[in-house]
């Protein structure tokens, strides 16, 4: 259907009409049709005489020619540029220049299975383009939305290039599954699951998965699609209730064949460093403690953030070439990026290739669509689990270490003197850990115009990929269970995702009124598949050798088990039925119902399916005679529906049983025959606005969200096989909220130009009526077992913090609190209020742009400080900041999790600066060239004491998520781009 | 018309494409699926069985039940040092008694029991008239139900494990104990005796010794009050006495050098393990290694944390103690190899080669009897090594002391000789002295002259400390309550632990002990 309109919309009427403008041609005009933008000539732009069918198409340089009947009137129509209309004349040649349509609501934008105008749209979506994008180094899609979009909440968890990206669409209604959007690439809806390995822990703590979206280049995505409330994702069923992004990509265009390429390179650098005591000072900080200098001093001087940090250096180039005619139209581009991460040997190397091609048969009476990428992605990964212990990940290592204490002996081998005293350079030297993933998304469509008005469409699609995990463990690092034994893991992950969907597509108007309605099935198979080999006993060889390249090499003689393996399979069926039927009368109501039926095999038997309706209508006010002319345009919208989250693991319904390796059959899972999907209920009503001819326009929307059927890991009344099983609990998680964007073309049309836009987006979250108390956010560190941070409970928000309140010191420096140190509520890690602010400035062939980002109202949990900065540190000979070194804190106090360690996270953000400069080239057959500088996260106002109030470490308490938890994590990076782009 | 007809027929041909995939049959192929119950499901009586034993792999996990059977006792104590150990209060609320349903090793526990009771009945179901399977899997849900009884006084239980839905019933303390003896006599009839190779499964003797630990604390566990007074009946204690000599007479078991019941090979040198789990070096399933590393120092290759408290260790003082090995002694094979010894340290600590050891902050690592429960320096506290380190093994060239070979005991002999000790002492039997003496002598301890309740707890203090037994001797010669170093007097409702929140949020029939 997408593409009948598309075609229809774009093409189809101009192509009708070239075929028959031969009648009656009395007059021949020539001429060129510019674009306002960068007056270069427009291709594919119709030219038609007006009240007839005559017309014509300008050519590749923009060039047309047309045979008109004298005093004839010129209609030239481009998708993107404001229709004109010349009177010819006498002329016989006439140049036209076509100015960028500004009118919003003629936007065409995607929504699920279609696309339609923005006047039609019902529901709330936000659509994007590249020039909306954040720029820089961005390694995956939701970075560049980051910000930019109201409502859309990006956060990264970490500053590891490649980490997972935490995002939420109007605030987060699911206690235990993630609360991420269904993603959909070019029509393919793809798993929730990881498809990458994460670690073990082999005393780094538990690392994460990569994101799963690293495989996309940024440069071949055209249009990124957030569909927010229910009536736009109710198409997408039991897996709409988190919202659904849908990205779109490039595609080849007619009469336009195009070269592009660019090139990049960036050096980031810390964004901030934790203020350390440094090693002069270090001695007498900790003798003033109660150290011994002869303990404490270990001679050097080391400043141990410097020894693992370094400028990390980003090469990325694309080159994509395209183009075709009407009927067979093809892009190829190809990608590689290779980002160095700030932290030494981290990184994320991409090559990435796309093809896209469309083509026509037997007179556009069938449709071909291919989409096919492929990337490969490798990851250089550091030892930074999410959990580590108090001896710390590489991060905690590196601030907890002596700074006194060398990296290495006189001989050249790294001082390593405990379990207890890591020494992050040899963990940079002896670990040895990459990831390389190879993925494949592909979708094939075939259309079939049955008529004018309806078609059928089927689409196959398939989303493979393969990852593998190696690390190595050297037996000269002097960890417990490494130190002499070395250890090596294989992890591998390989998922598959097939779609076969088929639809129908009608649109047809009925007198006034216009019919669009979809009706489709759609049958989706997930399978995941991993497994793990681990090796321990590598024998002592003064040569060095990789481990996981030799696996065979451990010692497996005797009682020594060298090796534990391990493997899982999974396989997850969804089907589904889906329909919607929209109705536009008189182009000033539209009226929408969706209904969508999905069955799972991962929903118990007692609730295989579930049904999700929506309803949504809008009055397009400006087309009323009443509506003053100071709207340009003005539209309202209402939509309500029903949506679901089936992100929990699939047999979770199911008993499952597993021979472990003592031979005994252990029960994993326990029956539950009534599982099903979390159900959102979401109403929403808004209005799109414009005022000043377009100049001023933006979108206001209200929501009121309430998510049901919550699915935990409950408590199972014992005695029982498991401890926990999945069930549908009672309780409402509540999200309201309310979005603002606006777009003010301040200045335009003259040499200096100037636009801004903001957004900005305030979610309220309450947990009503819940039957259980959860817990999660695990704090980690030395003294801190057991302790945890935050507690979904009724009358609260989710993540909410649950914690003692610290009062202060005694005059000994111990810590007391309040309540004789009972558990209370203290704020929680939902940011309240989120802002956009970004300008665009342009002066004749220079651009700008300044985009600024906040968010308040949220509390974040410094665990890096509550495990390694304390008093007592300093005595044992660990590091502390100088603010501890000086704090009055007594160095027998123990660092209880409390109040103390959680802060506000309020920030600004100075995220993106871009200056550009478009060199004009003439006639040298180089269409465009640019020259372009981004700064990426340039000014940071907060009064966060730690690194960065964005990063969310998880670390999860019986499979509840955490957020707004710092613990050791990757630092964030400032980054600052150069980059060309050339275009012929 | 004809375009109709032809939309008819895609219709039809895509809703045959539709019906072809509506399958939602599941398709897990990592695991044993069964969508119903649990035991409706394969495997065969033997893994199932397997399943039951390796519940008992937790009971060494210091945030389990060795937490909760030691931690609230005289014997041991975790102070929080500084930065260290502080571990949301859990430990000082062990020690003071004033732990709350949501302390986290009251639940661990509570999970671990009920679901080791869960899987022998499982067994037992699975079992039918299989003696071989049934015998012990009696013999296991007796085990699991006897640490229900003496923790938490109450009992869940479920009537038809078909039945997820099913709220579970609960038994009291009475009828438990009933149960547990039920279930026990059926093991001692049934159960083979025990096989000098493999410590590890259930044997006849196993069995008694369970039973007669039964007796000798059913006066407790059927005591109207918990807090006693208890009424030690005649009866109860003959049955201890008879099961304890049936033990004896199997001749299975002798006393065996103390050091040699804990070192890394225990199972091939101890003749007093009646029941444990079987450890191998490097792959050990119920790893001993944390019973080392949470009383060692940093400087010595520990974590640092669990001390014994100075009323407990200056019992040592007694003249009467002469050159018992169990108080601290230099293990050949081990302190040679790892300056580590077996026992209680105190003093200035060495390494291998005799070189003092000092802490992080410099200081000399001397081993303090004082210490503070909330301010303790890395220095403060007696510790304890029960399960002596592994020292690296010359020979393979990898280090496998985290992963020790050291089988964990769950039942040894010299317990059932105090056991039938103290029936005999209740019983105002003389003999109990020399039974004393018999273990006293083998230990390198002076022989006792007389014998008193304190004596005999006393006594089971030298000889099975740090080994899971404290809490229920002291509560046993009704001292739990009161005051000692660390510790203020305790309400009496202490000798239960109180049923976990979590768990009394999901099941009504579960009433909350007096006093939480």
């Amino acid at each position: 259907m997408s593409k009948l309109y598309l075609i229809k919309n774009k093409y189809l009427v101009v192509l009708l009409l070239f075929v028959s403008n031969l009648a009656y041609s009395q007059n021949a005009v020539t001429g060129k049709v510019l674009s306002s933008e960068d007056n270069t000539g427009l291709p594919g732009v119709s030219v038609v005489e007006k009240g007839t069918t005559n017309g014509t198409v300008t050519n590749v340089d923009g060039d047309f020619t047309i045979s008109v009947n004298p005093n004839a009137t010129l209609v030239f129509s481009f998708v993107g540029f404001k229709t004109q209309e010349v009177s010819v004349g006498t002329r016989t040649s006439l140049n036209v220049t076509l100015a960028t349509d500004i009118e919003a609501l003629s936007e065409v934008v995607v929504i699920g299975y279609g696309r339609q105008e923005k006047k039609d749209v019902t529901g709330s979506v936000v659509s994007l383009s590249p020039k909306d994008f954040n720029k820089g180094v961005i390694n995956s899609p939701e970075q560049l939305l980051q910000g930019r979009a109201p409502g859309v909440q990006v956060n990264p968890s970490s500053g590891e290039p490649g980490a997972p990206i935490i995002i939420r669409i109007r605030g987060a209604a699911s206690p235990r599954g993630n609360n991420s959007p269904l993603f959909v690439i070019d029509g393919i809806p793809l798993s929730g699951n990881d498809v990458s390995a994460g670690t073990a822990d082999y005393g780094q703590g538990v690392g994460s998965a990569r994101n799963p979206l690293n495989f996309l280049n940024p440069d071949d995505i055209e249009n990124i699609s957030v569909l927010k409330d229910a009536s736009a994702t109710a198409i997408y069923g039991s897996r709409g209730a988190n919202g659904v992004v849908l990205i779109s990509t490039k595609q080849g265009k007619a009469n336009q064949p195009m070269l592009s390429f660019s090139a990049s390179a960036s050096a980031s650098t810390i964004q901030k460093k934790y203020d350390l005591v440094e090693a002069d000072d270090f001695v007498a900080a900790a003798v003033a403690q109660g150290g011994d200098a002869t303990a404490v001093d270990e001679g050097g001087s080391t400043d141990w953030q410097d020894e693992i940090l370094r400028t990390g250096i980003t090469q990325n180039y694309s080159i994509a070439y395209g183009g075709g005619t009407e009927d067979s139209r093809y892009r190829f581009s190809l990608g590689y990026m290779d980002q160095e991460g700030i932290v030494e040997t981290t990184g994320l190397e991409r090559l990435s290739g796309r093809l896209n091609s469309t083509h026509n048969f037997l007179n556009k009476k069938f449709q071909v669509d291919l989409t096919l990428g492929a990337s490969q992605i490798i990851d250089h990964n550091a030892p930074l689990g999410n959990n580590a212990g108090y001896e710390g990940n590489l991060i905690g290592a590196a601030l907890l270490a002596n700074p006194t204490r060398p990296v290495r002996n006189p001989d050249g081998s790294y001082v390593q003197k405990s379990n207890d005293a890591r020494n992050s350079v040899a963990m940079l030297d002896y670990i040895d850990d990459n990831t390389k993933s190879i993925r494949l998304l592909g979708g094939l469509a075939a259309t079939w115009n049955i008529t004018n008005w309806l078609n059928f469409k089927t689409f196959v699609a398939l989303d493979n990929s393969t990852s593998t995990r190696r690390v190595s463990i050297d037996r000269r690092l002097n960890w417990n269970n490494i130190v002499n034994i070395g250890r090596a893991y294989i992890l591998n992950v390989n998922t598959q995702n097939k779609l076969i969907e088929n639809t129908f597509n009608l649109n047809k108007e009925l007198g006034k009124t216009r019919l669009e309605a979809v009706l489709g099935y759609s049958y989706q198979d997930f399978e995941n598949n991993g497994n793990i080999i681990e090796a321990r006993n590598f024998p002592n060889d003064t040569l060095p050798y990789n481990y996981v390249d030799n696996i065979g090499g451990a010692n497996n003689t005797g009682e020594a088990r060298a090796y534990t393996a391990g493997s899982s399979r999974n396989v997850e069926k969804l089907v589904s039925f889906f329909g919607r039927v929209n109705l536009n009368f008189a182009e000033k109501f539209n009226v929408t119902a969706t209904l969508r039926q999905d069955g799972s095999t991962k929903f118990g038997e007692n609730n295989k399916w579930g049904l999700f309706p929506s309803f949504a209508a809008n009055w397009v006010l400006s087309e009323e005679e009443f509506t003053p002319e100071l709207f340009s345009d003005l539209k309202l919208r209402a939509g309500w529906g029903i949506t679901g989250n089936q992100e929990f693991p699939g047999s979770a319904s199911k008993t499952l049983q597993r021979y472990t390796n003592d031979l005994s059959l252990t029960v994993i899972n326990s029956y539950n025959p009534n599982l099903q999907w979390e159900e959102t209920k979401q109403l929403n009503v808004g209005v799109d606005f414009g005022f000043f001819g377009g100049r001023l326009f933006g979108s206001f929307d209200f929501f009121d969200k309430g998510t049901t059927n919550l699915i935990i890991l409950k408590d199972y009344p014992q005695p029982a096989s498991v401890g926990q099983r999945y069930e549908n609990i009672g309780g409402t998680i509540k999200n309201t909220g309310i979005e603002l964007s606006l777009d003010y073309r301040v200045l335009e049309g003259g040499d200096f130009t100037w636009g801004i836009n903001y957004n900005m987006a305030y979610v309220h979250n309450i947990v009503k009526g819940l039957d259980a108390q959860i817990s999660t956010a695990q704090v980690n560190g030395q003294g801190l077992t057991g302790a945890y941070a935050q507690r979904i409970q009724s009358g609260q928000s989710m993540y909410s913090f649950y914690l003692r309140e610290f009062t202060g010191y005694t005059s000994e420096g111990l810590g007391t609190y309040a309540d004789n140190e009972a558990l209370g509520f203290h704020g929680d890690a939902l940011p309240d209020w989120t802002f956009g602010l970004t300008n665009n400035f342009g002066y004749k062939n220079f651009d700008a742009s300044i985009f600024f980002t906040a968010q308040t109202g949220f509390m974040v949990y410094n665990n890096t400080a509550n495990a390694i900065f304390l008093k007592g540190n300093l005595r044992n000979g660990k590091n502390v900041t100088k603010d501890v070194a000086s704090s009055p804190e007594s160095p027998a106090n123990f660092g209880e999790a409390s109040t103390r360690f959680l802060e506000k996270g309020d920030f600004i953000r100075l995220a993106n600066v871009t200056l550009g400069y478009n060199f004009n080239l003439g006639n040298t057959g180089i269409k465009s060239l640019r020259l372009a500088v981004t700064g990426q996260n340039l000014l940071l106002f907060t009064k966060y004491t730690g690194i960065n109030p964005e990063v969310s470490t998880n670390v999860p308490l019986n499979g509840v998520p955490s957020l707004g938890m710092d613990y050791l994590a990757y630092p964030s990076a400032r980054t600052f781009t150069i980059g060309l782009t050339a275009g012929f | 018309m004809k375009k109709f007809k032809s939309f008819y027929k895609i219709l039809l041909l895509s809703s045959v494409y539709f019906l072809s995939c509506t399958d939602l049959t599941d398709v897990a192929e990592d695991a044993i699926v069964t969508n119903g119950p649990v035991d409706a499901g394969a495997g065969s009586p033997e893994a199932v069985l397997g399943d039951a034993y390796a519940q008992l792999n937790g009971f060494n996990a210091e945030n389990n039940l060795f937490g909760l059977l030691e931690g609230s006792s005289d014997e041991l104590v975790v102070p929080t040092r500084g930065t260290d150990w502080s571990d949301f209060g859990v430990w000082r609320q062990m020690q003071q008694h004033t732990w709350d349903p949501t302390h986290s090793f009251i639940f661990n526990a509570w999970q671990q029991l009920n679901t080791g009771t869960f899987r022998a009945e499982r067994a037992i179901q699975v079992a039918g008239s299989n003696v071989a399977i049934l015998a012990p899997a009696r013999f296991l849900r007796a085990f699991y139900t006897y640490y229900l009884v003496d923790l938490y006084g109450q009992v869940p239980y479920r009537t038809d494990l078909n039945d997820p839905d099913e709220v579970p019933s609960v038994y009291t303390r009475v009828e438990a104990t009933d149960l547990i003896i039920e279930d026990l006599n059926y093991a001692i009839e049934n159960l083979p005796s025990f096989d000098p190779n493999n410590h590890g499964v259930a044997s006849k003797e196993a069995a008694q010794f369970l039973l007669a630990k039964v007796y000798l604390n059913k006066p407790v566990f059927t005591a109207e009050n918990p807090a006693g007074p208890y009424n030690f009946a005649v009866e109860d204690m003959q049955k201890v006495v008879s099961l304890a000599d049936a033990v004896i007479a199997s001749g299975s078991f002798s006393l065996t050098d103390y050091w040699d019941n804990f070192g890394p090979n225990n199972g091939a040198e101890s003749k007093e393990i009646v029941l444990g789990r079987i450890n191998n070096p490097g792959a050990p399933i119920s790893n001993v290694t944390n019973r080392i590393y949470n009383t060692l120092h940093y400087s010595q290759g520990g974590w640092n944390g669990f001390s014994t408290l100075a009323d407990f260790y200056n019992k040592w003082n007694e003249p009467s103690v002469g050159g018992d090995v169990r108080k601290n002694s230099a293990v050949p094979g081990i302190t040679d190899q790892n300056g580590i010894r077996g026992g209680f340290l105190e003093g200035q600590q060495y390494d291998k080669d005799g070189n003092e050891l000092k802490d992080r902050s410099g200081n000399p690592l001397v081993f303090t009897v004082e210490l503070d429960l909330l301010y303790s320096n890395e220095r403060n506290g007696v510790r304890v090594i029960k399960y002596l380190p592994p020292p690296n093994d010359p020979d393979t060239d990898f280090d496998e002391s985290q992963a020790p070979g050291n089988d964990f005991i769950l039942l040894r002999y010299a317990d059932l000789l105090l056991m039938r000790a103290e029936a005999l002492f209740r019983l105002g039997d003389e003999s109990a002295l020399s039974q004393v003496n018999e273990i006293r002598t083998q230990r390198g301890a002076n022989a006792l002259t007389s014998l008193s309740e304190q004596a005999l707890l006393d006594e089971r203090g030298y000889e099975m400390y740090w080994e899971g037994w404290r809490r229920n001797d002291q509560i046993r010669f009704g001292v739990f309550l009161g005051e000692w170093t660390e510790k203020p007097a305790s309400p009496p409702t202490s000798v239960l632990y109180p049923i976990p929140q979590r768990a009394i949020d999901t099941n009504p029939n579960l009433i909350q002990n007096e006093g939480y």
